[in-house]
């Protein structure tokens, strides 16, 4: 039998561990994923229709984060082989390596237009894919974009000391 | 019938909305998003996860200011209140769109 509670907290477990909304704020979205039910269900719907309606509403279905959480896992695990290799074990780095590892591709391949100058528009094309790929492939670009910038800002100053 | 208001338009009239809505009592992400579908006869429809992105922006700019209560059903339920400084923008963004809408009709006749 279909357990809303349930339904809603795994829900708000999974938006929150793919970055798709910070964990001090889920209390709050969990509130009007309730009020959505709450009125579908008063006006005859189902629990669990009402639970897979409201998570579309919201613009996350769950069905979609399974669906990127597979995409994702195939970085991950690269990642988390990279992480033993490094002695890291935070959870956020397999986020870091995973974009640090796809814009290393569009610089090297960067690089290699690069020497025909006429190659502007190719090289803007470049980035803008690897742009995309990164935003597509990981979730949380945002969140990961501001860390790899903490770990560039530390990186410069225990070289500066 | 009439048509629903262009994307664009329904962005930048967002921030007033709420302040407008916050200004006649403390209010919750649902019930602000109810609110404007009612007022609006359904002609203006927020996507539910579009809302929380501009109260939280709205909030760090002291705008407005959030605290926990209780929803009847006992559940935890975040309110927001209008500050000083909502109350002025709001003020200021009135005027604007008022500015706007005189401009926009002058030219109606011609």
């Amino acid at each position: 039998m279909f357990d809303l509670d349930n339904a809603v907290e795994n829900w708000c477990n999974k938006v929150v561990s793919h970055n798709i909304w910070d964990a001090d704020k889920i209390d709050e979205l969990k509130d009007h994923l309730y009020c959505i039910i709450e009125q579908d269900v008063n006006s005859g719907t189902d629990e669990k229709l009402a639970f897979e309606k409201a998570t579309s509403d919201l613009g996350y279905p769950e069905a979609e984060i399974k669906a990127s959480s597979g995409r994702a896992k195939i970085i991950q695990r690269i990642c988390r082989v990279l992480n033993k290799i490094e002695g890291n074990s935070s959870s956020d780095s397999p986020l870091v390596i995973g974009h640090a590892i796809i814009w290393a591709s569009v610089m090297l391949a960067m690089a290699l237009v690069v020497k025909d100058k006429d190659a502007n528009g190719a090289v803007l094309l470049i980035l803008l894919l690897g742009w995309f790929a990164s935003f597509t492939i990981l979730d949380g670009t945002k969140t990961s974009a501001k860390k790899e910038w903490a770990c560039l800002k530390r990186f410069v100053e225990r070289k500066l000391s | 019938m009439a048509s629903t208001i262009a994307k664009d338009l329904v962005a930048a009239s967002a921030t007033p909305l709420i302040l407008s809505i916050l200004k006649n009592g403390d209010s919750y992400g649902y019930e602000i998003i109810q609110q404007v579908k009612a007022h609006s006869n359904g002609l203006l429809e927020w996507a539910d996860g579009m809302l929380y992105p501009i109260l939280h922006r709205m909030e760090k700019n002291d705008f407005i200011e959030s605290y926990w209560g209780k929803a009847d059903t006992g559940r935890k339920r975040k309110y927001y209140t209008l500050q000083d400084e909502g109350r002025k923008e709001l003020l200021k963004m009135q005027d604007q769109w008022h500015q706007l809408y005189t401009l926009l009709m002058s030219f109606k006749g011609e």
